[in-house]
């Protein structure tokens, strides 16, 4: 057993509004620079939808993640052959045009219009030439369904539904949507790290944490196709990759990262996991089936002997795995299986999870009148208004089983925590699901209290990060200060 | 946007949510940026301002010392289409600034 | 005028040349040193990905097939000329550097072409940019001149070029080999002193980092703040 330590992530999709607070805060950090402004490290999504850049779910088209050959795993887009080749011309890179050419508008001109017969209006204008463009799509256009036509029925994940399930995904008075904010899963076995031809991108060792490094970037743009969710952007004006960051500088001064503190709708968790970096390989070669569990399998118990021995032996601090003792995230994804990697099948092994969010169908129009459907515990459920098989598209590599499960759950919480606050669904019936969703009074109230009361130091369980020792550890600061002073010295620009 | 109080040019989303023959209007849209030209107005511009029902100022509306009615940006009163018995949708033939 | 012609190739073929390797190295080792960020290809795939692919594939495998012939011919003169003693072994190698330096040229031809049509590319054309097209355009057109005008070179460069070439690197310049060539081949080695010399300062210096640690290293990256508790992908 090889014990790391990982940041990890827990998105409660019930929770979402959609209201992009997360993407602007975000981006106010970290990505209103030049060259950046058509990124968004943290975006919303509408699903059904095609995402932001569209359609970052086809891998038929961006090749993206990892796929089996020959019983081994391999980078879809490239490898140490493919390299020579696809280094001149990236035949699977999104151009901007898959994301949106980035706007303003020429205010500017609302000031300085000659006085005419007519009021000025701010033309928008382009964040690239500067010159007027006329916007044909944004970031976010396919939010609640705007543009469905366009953008709902064109989903990867509507692959395998009836066509009666996809009419119901868009018809009027029975259509239905849920929010799917994105964040880099910094993930286990992340493609963009293996696939960079210089090295540039690497997994912390102490946190997990995928960076780029912006020196040794040469933009080879190997790791924007590898990304199957497509969370590397170039930088098009200093010639660089740029990611997610998870707000590492935040994390190190015990702070959440920025879209994490400023979620409106508290949908967002964060704590550490254990998990065993020896067997990695061999889960991120499981077949598609076994992935989830096999990922679950990886995480490890903080609490058991064994993993705690491991934990010391490689050096991780007990105030780590004390905090991963306290994960919210370990709870979610290991001991209640209520959160769901997104798309394990791309084989990175995402670290960011979701709760599956719950759109249940509780009554019907029969003759013109609204029945109650709800008399099969969990008819609704099988029945959800976003097909099961959707969900499972999505989070549970195709397997509704996984998806179930957690709605199960989830809805059994609700049934039982009804039963003792109102009193009007009966507490024996409630139990009798609690049982028949796998969970236990207790662990109901746990869920409850973590989904609905949680405060923040109980979403965010930041570790500390030990970084400023490990740097006195190697050099007295005072010397890096005075010879160089601290940091990156030479700012971010293009060429020489 | 059109009838006989005037013309509101903006931006139209196609959506599933919306039954075929219906069409929503949240707010007034911002008559300061990104709002073209009509034909329908000789080539003037036609934007959120221009509601197609008019606001009538009452007196106390300007009470309060607001900015309301006095800095122009600001519009205050109902969306470009409230309580108009008819409003006639035209796709804009050509974009013109 | 002879007198002034012999000066100037001293100044050109013997100075010259020492002039542009000491700017090439010391440039390119400061700048790694001092201005590590700046390396970089400056890709602008991203703006433009249609025209990207039948421009910079083709400039870049013409350019890697014509420059390791130049190589060849310099590091082993013999064995080429042994090569070309036959006529057909010598017209299969002339016709080859000829298509690929076509190529080079229809790719650097496109470069420039994509460039300047899109709008967007031209808020990322800098001006060492366009100089460097400038030269680039210059040595290719000239290179693929002299292989239509000047044919065999892959003869003649293996008898006069590559002894001028190595006596540079003996410091011993020998301008015997020089004067008496054609001017169009003067002004091929000329151009390729000064795209030597400017290297440093443009966008080629992304040669330098070509990435070959990739082909041996593990698929994973994993950076410690400390030593690595074990040795792990
Ligand atoms: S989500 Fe993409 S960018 Fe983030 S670690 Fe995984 S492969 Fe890399
Ligand atoms: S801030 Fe939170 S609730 Fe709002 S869109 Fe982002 S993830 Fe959803």
């Amino acid at each position: 057993m090889n014990v790391r330590s990982q940041i990890s992530m827990v998105f409660h999709l019930d929770k979402c509004i959609g209201c992009h607070t997360c993407s602007i805060a975000c981006k106010n950090i970290w990505t209103d620079r030049r060259g950046t402004e058509y990124m968004w490290w943290n975006n919303v999504e509408t699903k059904p939808g095609t995402g932001y850049p569209a359609k970052w779910e086809d891998q038929e088209k961006f090749k993206g993640g990892w796929e089996k050959q020959n019983g081994k795993i391999r980078l879809k887009s490239t490898g140490k052959g493919r390299i020579v080749t696809n280094i001149f011309h990236n035949p699977h890179m999104p151009s901007m045009d898959d994301y949106y050419e980035p706007w303003t508008y020429d205010y500017q001109h609302l000031f300085n219009a000659p006085e005419g017969p007519d009021q000025p209006t701010a033309k928008p204008i382009s964040m690239v030439t500067g010159d007027y463009i006329d916007i044909e799509s944004g970031p976010n256009w396919d939010d609640d369904l705007g543009g469905s036509p366009v953008y709902g029925k064109n989903d990867p994940n509507l692959e395998g539904l009836t066509e009666e399930q996809k009419l119901q995904l868009f018809s009027i008075e029975q259509l239905v949507f849920f929010y799917f904010p994105r964040i880099c899963n910094h993930c286990m076995n992340p493609a963009c790290v293996a696939s960079c031809p210089s090295g540039a991108l690497y997994k912390r060792g102490e946190d997990g944490i995928v960076l780029v490094d912006q020196k040794r970037c040469r933009a080879w743009r190997s790791c924007i196709a590898a990304c199957p969710y497509k969370k590397v952007f170039f930088n098009w004006f200093t010639g660089k990759s740029e990611k997610c960051i998870l707000c590492y500088p935040r994390l190190e001064t015990g702070q959440a990262p920025a879209c994490f503190h400023s979620c409106v709708g508290r949908i967002r968790y964060l704590g550490v996991v254990l998990y065993d970096a020896d067997r990695l390989e061999a889960v991120a070669n499981l077949p598609k089936e076994q992935l989830i569990d096999g990922q679950r399998d990886l995480i490890l118990d903080p609490t058991d002997e064994h993993v705690l021995e491991g934990a010391r032996k490689n050096g991780i601090p007990d105030s780590v795995v004390k905090a991963a003792q306290e994960s919210p995230v370990y709870q979610f994804v290991k001991v209640w299986k209520l959160a769901l990697p997104p798309h394990i099948e791309f084989r990175t092994l995402p670290m960011l999870f979701y709760v599956p969010p719950m759109a249940p169908v509780m009554a019907n129009r029969k003759n013109g009148a609204l029945n109650s459907v709800s008399d099969n515990l969990f008819h609704d459920i099988d029945d959800a208004r976003v097909p099961m098989r959707f969900l499972a598209n999505l989070f549970g590599a195709g397997q509704e089983g996984k998806v179930a499960y957690a709605l199960r759950k989830q809805k059994a919480v609700r049934w039982y925590r009804r039963a003792v606050t109102v009193g009007d669904v009966d507490l024996e019936t409630a139990e009798r699901m609690l049982r028949e969703a796998d969970c236990t009074i207790k662990e109901a109230m746990a869920i409850y209290e973590l989904t609905s009361l949680c405060t923040f130091e109980q979403r965010f369980v930041i570790p500390p990060m030990y970084r400023e020792k490990a740097l006195e550890a190697l050099r007295d600061p005072h010397e890096v200060k005075q010879s160089a002073g601290f940091g990156f010295l030479s700012g971010p620009r293009r060429g020489m | 946007m059109h009838n006989d109080h005037g013309v509101v040019v903006t931006r139209a989303v196609v959506s599933a949510r919306i039954p075929p023959g219906v069409c929503i209007q949240y707010h007034s849209p911002e008559r300061t940026f990104s709002v073209p030209k009509s034909p329908l107005r000789n080539d003037r511009r036609a934007g959120g301002h221009n509601s197609l029902t008019r606001t009538r100022l009452k007196p106390n509306f300007l009470a309060g010392g607001y900015g309301q009615f006095t800095f122009h940006f600001n519009y205050w009163g109902p969306i470009g289409c409230n309580r108009d018995t008819h409003i006639l949708v035209r796709k804009l033939p050509v974009l013109k600034w | 005028m002879a007198f002034l012609f012999s000066y100037l190739d001293m100044v050109l073929f013997a100075a010259l040349p020492y002039l542009v390797l000491f700017t090439f190295l010391l440039v390119s080792i400061q700048r790694y040193r001092l201005q590590t960020f700046s390396f970089s290809s400056l890709s602008s795939q991203l703006l433009e990905n249609r025209r990207h692919f039948w421009a910079l594939v083709p400039f870049h495998y013409g350019i890697l097939v014509v420059f390791a012939g130049h190589l060849m011919a310099f590091l082993i003169p013999r064995s080429i000329l042994f090569w070309n003693s036959h006529p057909l072994r010598l017209y299969v190698l002339e016709v080859t550097g000829l298509a690929f330096g076509i190529l080079t040229l229809v790719g650097l031809l496109g470069m420039v072409a994509r460039r300047l049509g899109n709008s967007k590319l031209r808020v990322v054309t800098s001006r060492a940019d366009a100089v460097l097209y400038v030269l680039l355009l210059l040595q290719v057109v000239s290179g693929v001149a002299v292989a239509v005008f000047q044919p065999w070179g892959s003869s003649w460069f293996a008898t006069s070029l590559a002894p001028y070439l190595w006596s540079l690197f003996r410091f011993q310049p020998d301008l015997t080999y020089i004067t008496g060539l054609p001017i169009l081949i003067k002004l091929h080695i000329l151009n390729a002193f000064i795209v030597v010399g400017l290297f440093p300062f443009t966008r080629l210096v992304h040669i330098l980092v070509v990435p070959n640690p990739y082909l041996w290293r593990k698929p994973q990256v994993v950076r410690w703040y400390g030593p690595a508790p074990r040795d792990i992908a």
